[in-house]
């Protein structure tokens, strides 16, 4: 039962609440629940002592200690952003010239003229290089992340290394499939370990992996200058959103990305319609399996986000274990 | 070797991985038991073990898990595998530590005694 406004315990929470602003309000909500628990169950052996109910509850807000001292660690850890400097202005940069060369309109061409021009090699670089910094970023930000962004960071350096030794044309560096193949396992085991209830973070690193797949393919098929923008950015946006976001509620960066992949997505299907140039060669059937691959995926996490955004905001109640 | 602070602030998190050892606990339970068994010794002030807990959490030390008991919603505190890890190498690491110390506050004799 809610204990009245001006009583000890309310007053015990508030003060801890007030330190709690700059948290999601699911995460704020969860504190204030275990603590007002805490407290029920404190007064409640307190006055079983034989203590008056009013100095039953003082006294058990006296042990709790000061709420603004137990707020404020609290939200230091729950505010757990670790963002090394020198990782952000290294996925900094690739974003930048992206950003110029896109202003410049020149990237498109640049992009087909891949490994052939000395001028436009080293900004088509940079470009293949954005994946392999963003899930740097991974790395550095969060450490319990470590193996599905090691798993995606080296096969992003693998496809890195196969692009350096030149891909031109239908010339494809062996190591550029398998940095792909390594690519789309990633994303096949870790949109399995969404099923297995491995949580929503593992999940949008499935999506990450997804789009880092689809990066790769599309690389080599040459889907076109937006996709491949689009494809360069998405897994700096992912990497950054996983970096800078409370860990357990990961709503609306990870809803930019799925609107990204959904992007991607309809990019991709115009291009097997035909309506974009392939000037690579094609893989047959592997051009619909991976399609169907993706969308089933996106379709997924998007259900798994979806449910992790109204469980959070508490427009839904389902048991806690349903949303690990 | 730690420093002082470092040291006490590891102890508290050591205390509450051994207790979680045994079974999976509630924030309130964790309190008494840890001052039940160490009969007043070790106390805290409340509100402070859960910013260990949560960092237990965020470390994945420990697991977490709301459970309805006695009407009441509670969210239950378990050892993970690699909570049990960490357990494991404090108790080492404070078993070093006690009887260096306890080697460094014997009288001059003992310790050539004991060498």
């Amino acid at each position: 039962m809610p204990k009245p406004e001006g009583s000890p315990s309310a007053i015990f929470l508030n003060q801890v609440r007030q330190q709690l602003n700059s948290l999601e309000p699911a995460e704020q909500r969860e504190i204030l629940a275990e603590l007002a628990t805490h407290l029920h169950d404190a007064v409640e052996r307190n006055e079983a002592a034989s203590n008056a109910s009013l100095a039953a509850e003082a006294a058990a807000v006296q042990a709790m200690g000061n709420p603004v001292a137990v707020g404020r660690r609290l939200r230091d850890e729950h505010l757990n952003v670790r963002l090394s400097l020198p990782a952000a202005l290294l996925g900094a940069l690739p974003l930048g010239a992206i950003a110029l060369l896109f202003a410049r309109t020149d990237l498109y061409f640049m992009m087909r003229n891949f490994g052939s021009s000395n001028s436009g090699f080293p900004f088509s670089f940079l470009l293949a290089l954005t994946p392999v910094l963003a899930l740097s970023l991974v790395l550095l930000t969060r450490s319990r992340q470590s193996w599905p962004a090691t798993l995606l960071g080296g096969a992003g350096l693998l496809f890195l290394l196969g692009l350096a030794h030149g891909i031109r044309g239908a010339q494809y560096a062996p190591l550029a499939f398998i940095g792909l193949g390594i690519l789309l396992l990633a994303t096949i085991s870790l949109t399995l370990g969404v099923a297995l209830r491995w949580g929503c973070r593992r999940a949008t690193l499935a999506l990450l992996g997804s789009v880092g797949a689809y990066g790769c393919y599309a690389w080599l098929h040459d889907a076109g200058p937006i996709a491949t923008l689009a494809l360069g950015l998405a897994p700096a946006l992912g990497a950054i959103a996983l970096g800078l976001i409370p860990r357990r509620y990961q709503t609306s960066a990870t809803w930019a990305i799925f609107a990204l992949n959904w992007a991607l997505i309809i990019l991709y299907s115009h291009h097997v319609g035909g309506e974009l140039p392939v000037p690579g060669p094609s893989l047959g059937i592997f051009d619909f399996i991976s399609a169907a691959f993706l969308v089933a995926s996106a379709a997924l996490l998007l259900a798994v986000q979806g449910v992790s955004y109204l469980q959070a905001n508490g427009r839904l109640a389902l048991p806690e274990r349903l949303i690990r | 070797m730690p420093e002082a602070s470092d040291r006490g602030r590891g102890s508290a998190e050591t205390l509450v991985l051994a207790l979680l050892r045994e079974r999976p606990m509630y924030g309130y339970e964790i309190i008494r038991e840890l001052a039940a068994r160490s009969e007043g010794y070790f106390t805290m002030e409340e509100g402070h073990l859960y910013p260990i807990l949560h960092r237990l959490e965020r470390q994945g030390l420990a697991s977490t898990e709301w459970r309805h008991v006695d009407g009441r919603r509670r969210r239950y505190y378990a050892l993970t595998r690699d909570g049990l890890r960490a357990l494991n190498a404090a108790a080492s690491d404070w078993e070093t530590f006690v009887r260096w110390f306890s080697q460094m506050l014997a009288p001059e004799g003992e310790k050539h005694a004991e060498a």
